[in-house]
Parts: structure tokens; C-alpha cells; sequence
């Protein structure tokens, strides 16, 4: 069965703490703090916090055999004044990050009974800021975002008291780790990571998923940590081929989330497809 | 945060001992300045291209919500993060002068700091609450000392001592700030 016609899998109570959706393009010529500051000033009744940070790296996903088993390309072109800059809702909610080769909008729980805003809204958001933010540069007389990767990610908390005791619980969360050697039962496991990648097919980007035992700084809980992130070059920069990108990128995320979770954890999570 | 014993008289010593220490930050210098050691400024910094300080890996430099990995860290570090884990969980009145716990914010902003130092930490620090709903970190090794105190507000202190010199200031988040006075007391 295509993967498109299966059911797409859902939960009433995912442990999705994050989600961040976001276009890179190539550097915008010209594109200085000041456009920075002009293009809060139009946002600033819905994003009225703004802070400044270093800015990401490009890292785009390469498929050619030259590329292959390399590192994340990393491109600094511009002056040497880069920046990324964090603008907050008044909620503390929606957190949407530009700079000049990279828009992204974050949701964030940020109290436990915060509901998942669910995957359309987020993408809604998005094209929103998008447009805003293209309009902005084409009003500055700049050239229109040349778009060469969309990402999604989904970031799962998973608690300790809630989904799992000790880290060798594990094999309980995790389909694919059994927890078990070959010559028998492993010992008490105390921490560790798991990073995973896949190609999607015609190589219409990758999936990346990373496991770990981390503390949270908001309120020092211990959790584990899933994230999972789609990268790829959709089509073109128009509006149509981002969003199925974005869309095809989700899917892996969510089908890949499920795979890797066990069943024990899906019914925790109420399961509905 | 109580500074003891600030000898003025020997300035270039006290500079040389805690060479480093001394800079654009904030530090109230005992004598003449030190270079600058923070060079780098958000504005000038390289991309966060897979190195981003607070979150678990290279693929979460987008992430809001901060972790610091345990997996990726070191004993000392561990050791640290969880004695400041264990203060969250204090009884308001603590102290038996109606002390709140540390508030969130000056736990999340121990964590945030213990990141950023996790790789270069040698030795775990004592971890204390503070009246107020702070958080204190201390390293004491040989004649060397180094106090961070976090306001309940997220706010802040370093206090840096060699033998009876010290020196105090507002410690910066951004910058590695922490980082050069780890590498100070560890030398």
C-alpha cells in the first residue's frame, strides 16, 4: 500500500512540545539590521519582544555523490554583521525567527495544558509571515527570496513519571531498541543519544531524528527528547511548492514518529488512527 | 553576594593573577583594565551552524523550548545540574525566614549557564538556594574562588577571588562570560 493511502496516523494528547516550520533562501542582497528593524515595526502588535541571536548556518541537504557522507555545508555570505532575530507574541507562544537567508515560525507549549495547535495552523502561520515578510522586501526594493530548502520539525517531550522511569526504559518508547544484546540482557542503561537519518524518495529531502535524556530548563523536569527534522528543495519559491513540501515533510515526520514509538506509548498518547 | 577584603594596593598583581577575569562585562576592576576578553558579540559571531549551546544537538539550533542533553555532558556538569534540579523541589520557607524556592527563571538560567560550560567543567559546583527565591553556584580550588548568584529575576552577580582580592560585576548570559572565568579558576 502507498504510503499516501494509508491512514495518517493522529493522536488526541501528542507529546508534542514544539514545532518549527521554516524556508531558507539564498542571502537577500541588501538586506540589512535596518530592514530587520522596519519589518519588526509592521509586526510588532503581534510580536511586540524582539531579541537578537546568532545567526543558523545553511544546511542544505545534498544528494550528489560529491556531497554525500559531508558535513552540513556551511555558507556565510554578507557582511560580517549577520544576525538572527527572535520576534515573541505578547503569549509567549509564537515565536517567529528571521534573518536574512531563513524565515521559520516556532509554536511552543508553554503551560502543560496548552493544546497542539495542529499542523494546518502552524502551516497557516507560516505562509502568513511568509507573505508579510515578501511583501516587506519587495516594498524595500530588494530581490524576492529565492527559496532553496523548506524544514519541519516536531520536537516530543517525553516525561519521566509519565512515559518512562529510567532510561532503560527505553525499549519501551522506542520500537527499534529492544534493550537487548545479542548474548543477552544489556545492562542498566544510564544515558545516551540516538541519531538517525533518512532519504525521502527521489531524494525529496531527508529525515532527521535525534533521542536523548535531557533536563529542561523551564522546569528542570527529565525527559527524553524526539525531535524529528524534514529538510528539502521543494519545487519552486512559489507559495504552492513550498506548502507541498512542507505538507510532504510533515508527513514523514508524523509517519516516522509513529514507526519509531511503540504501541504501548501510541495508546498513552490516545491513538486515534 | 559579599566581597571581602578588597586590597586596592596591589592592582597589577591582582590583574595578572586573574588575567582574563577582568573585562568589558561589567567587572568592577581593582585596578587598571585587562584586555577585554569577550571579542565576540552576537554581531559579530559565526552561524549557529551546529554548535548551538543550549540545545541537545546541531539540529536544534531553530528549537525555542531549551535542554541541556545529559548525554552530552560531563560528570561535573551532571553533578551540578542535578544538585540545581534539587533545589527546585524546596519547601517555601525553607530557610525558616519565608524564603520562596528558587523561582523558574533562576533555575532556567542555571541550566542555560551550566550548558554553555558543560564541555570545559572539571569540577562540579556547590549549589546553594539564596533568601529570595535565588540560586547560588560556587567553585572553590586552591586559593581561587568564583560565586555566581541568580537573582530570583533571572538577575546575574559573579565574584571572583584569588587569595584576599576579589572582584565583582553583572555577568552577561551572552558572550562566554562564564566560560573564561571556568577556565580562570580551573587554571
Amino acid at each position: 500500500m502507498a504510503e499516501s493511502s494509508r491512514p495518517f496516523p493522529d493522536f488526541d494528547n501528542p507529546p508534542v512540545v514544539e514545532t518549527a516550520l521554516g524556508v531558507e533562501f539564498a542571502p537577500l542582497k541588501g538586506w540589512t539590521a535596518l530592514h530587520a528593524g522596519l519589518f519588526w515595526n509592521e509586526i510588532r502588535n503581534e510580536y511586540p519582544s524582539a531579541e537578537t541571536c546568532p545567526p543558523l548556518g545553511s544546511q542544505i541537504e545534498r544528494f550528489d555523490p560529491a556531497g554525500a557522507g559531508l558535513p552540513p555545508q556551511f555558507i556565510e555570505i554578507g557582511p560580517p554583521a549577520r544576525l538572527r532575530y527572535w520576534f515573541v507574541d505578547s503569549a509567549q507562544r509564537r515565536l517567529l525567527q528571521v534573518q536574512d537567508s531563513r524565515l521559520i515560525v516556532n509554536w511552543r507549549k508553554a503551560e502543560a495544558s496548552d493544546p497542539y495547535p495542529r499542523y494546518p495552523a502552524c502551516r497557516n502561520q507560516l505562509v502568513l509571515e511568509w507573505n508579510r515578510f515578501c511583501a516587506h522586501v519587495r516594498r524595500e526594493g530588494l530581490s524576492l527570496p529565492q527559496v532553496v530548502q523548506c524544514e519541519v520539525t516536531y520536537v516530543n517531550h517525553l516525561l519521566q513519571g509519565r512515559e518512562w522511569s529510567t532510561f532503560s526504559d527505553l525499549a519501551r518508547v522506542i520500537a527499534p531498541w529492544t534493550g537487548k544484546g545479542s548474548d543477552g540482557p544489556l545492562p542498566e542503561l544510564d544515558s545516551g543519544t540516538i541519531n538517525l537519518r533518512f532519504t525521502m524518495p527521489n531524494q525529496a529531502g531527508r529525515l532527521h531524528v535525534s533521542v536523548g535524556q535531557g533536563i529542561r530548563f523551564a522546569d528542570g523536569k527529565d525527559i527524553i527528547q524526539m525531535s524529528l527534522t524534514a529538510r528539502g528543495a521543494p519545487a519552486s519559491s512559489s507559495q504552492e511548492d513550498i506548502c507541498r513540501w512542507l505538507d510532504l515533510g510533515r508527513e514523514w515526520v508524523v509517519r516516522r514518529f509513529v514507526e519509531l514509538t511503540t504501541a504501548e506509548m501510541h495508546k498513552q498518547w490516545r491513538r486515534k488512527a | 553576594m559579599e566581597t571581602q577584603g578588597v586590597i586596592a594596593s596591589t592592582p597589577h598583581a591582582f590583574s595578572a593573577y586573574l588575567d582574563g577575569v577582568t573585562s568589558e562585562w561589567g567587572g568592577k576592576s581593582l585596578g587598571r583594565a585587562s584586555p577585554p576578553i569577550i571579542e565576540r558579540n552576537p554581531s559579530q559571531s559565526r552561524p549557529d551552524s551546529g554548535s548551538c549551546p543550549t540545545g541537545m544537538t546541531s539540529l536544534d539550533a531553530s528549537q525555542w523550548i531549551k535542554v541541556v542533553s545529559l548525554g552530552q555532558v560531563a560528570s561535573a556538569a551532571e553533578d551540578t545540574i542535578r544538585s540545581v534540579q534539587t533545589l527546585i523541589n524546596l519547601q517555601p520557607n525553607w530557610d525558616g525566614y519565608g524564603s520562596p524556592p528558587p523561582s523558574e527563571r533562576a533555575a532556567a538560567i542555571a541550566f542555560r549557564l551550566i550548558s554553555e560550560i558543560k564541555e570545559n567543567l572539571r569540577n562540579p559546583a556547590h549549589v546553594c538556594p539564596v533568601g529570595g527565591g535565588g540560586i547560588q553556584l560556587e567553585w572553590h580550588v586552591g586559593d581561587k574562588d568564583l560565586e555566581i548568584e541568580i537573582g530570583f529575576d533571572g538577575s546575574v552577580e559573579y565574584l571572583a577571588a584569588a587569595g584576599d582580592r576579589t572582584q565583582e560585576g553583572e555577568l552577561p548570559l551572552d558572550g562566554g562570560a562564564l566560560e573564561h572565568l571556568i577556565t580562570w579558576i580551573d587554571a
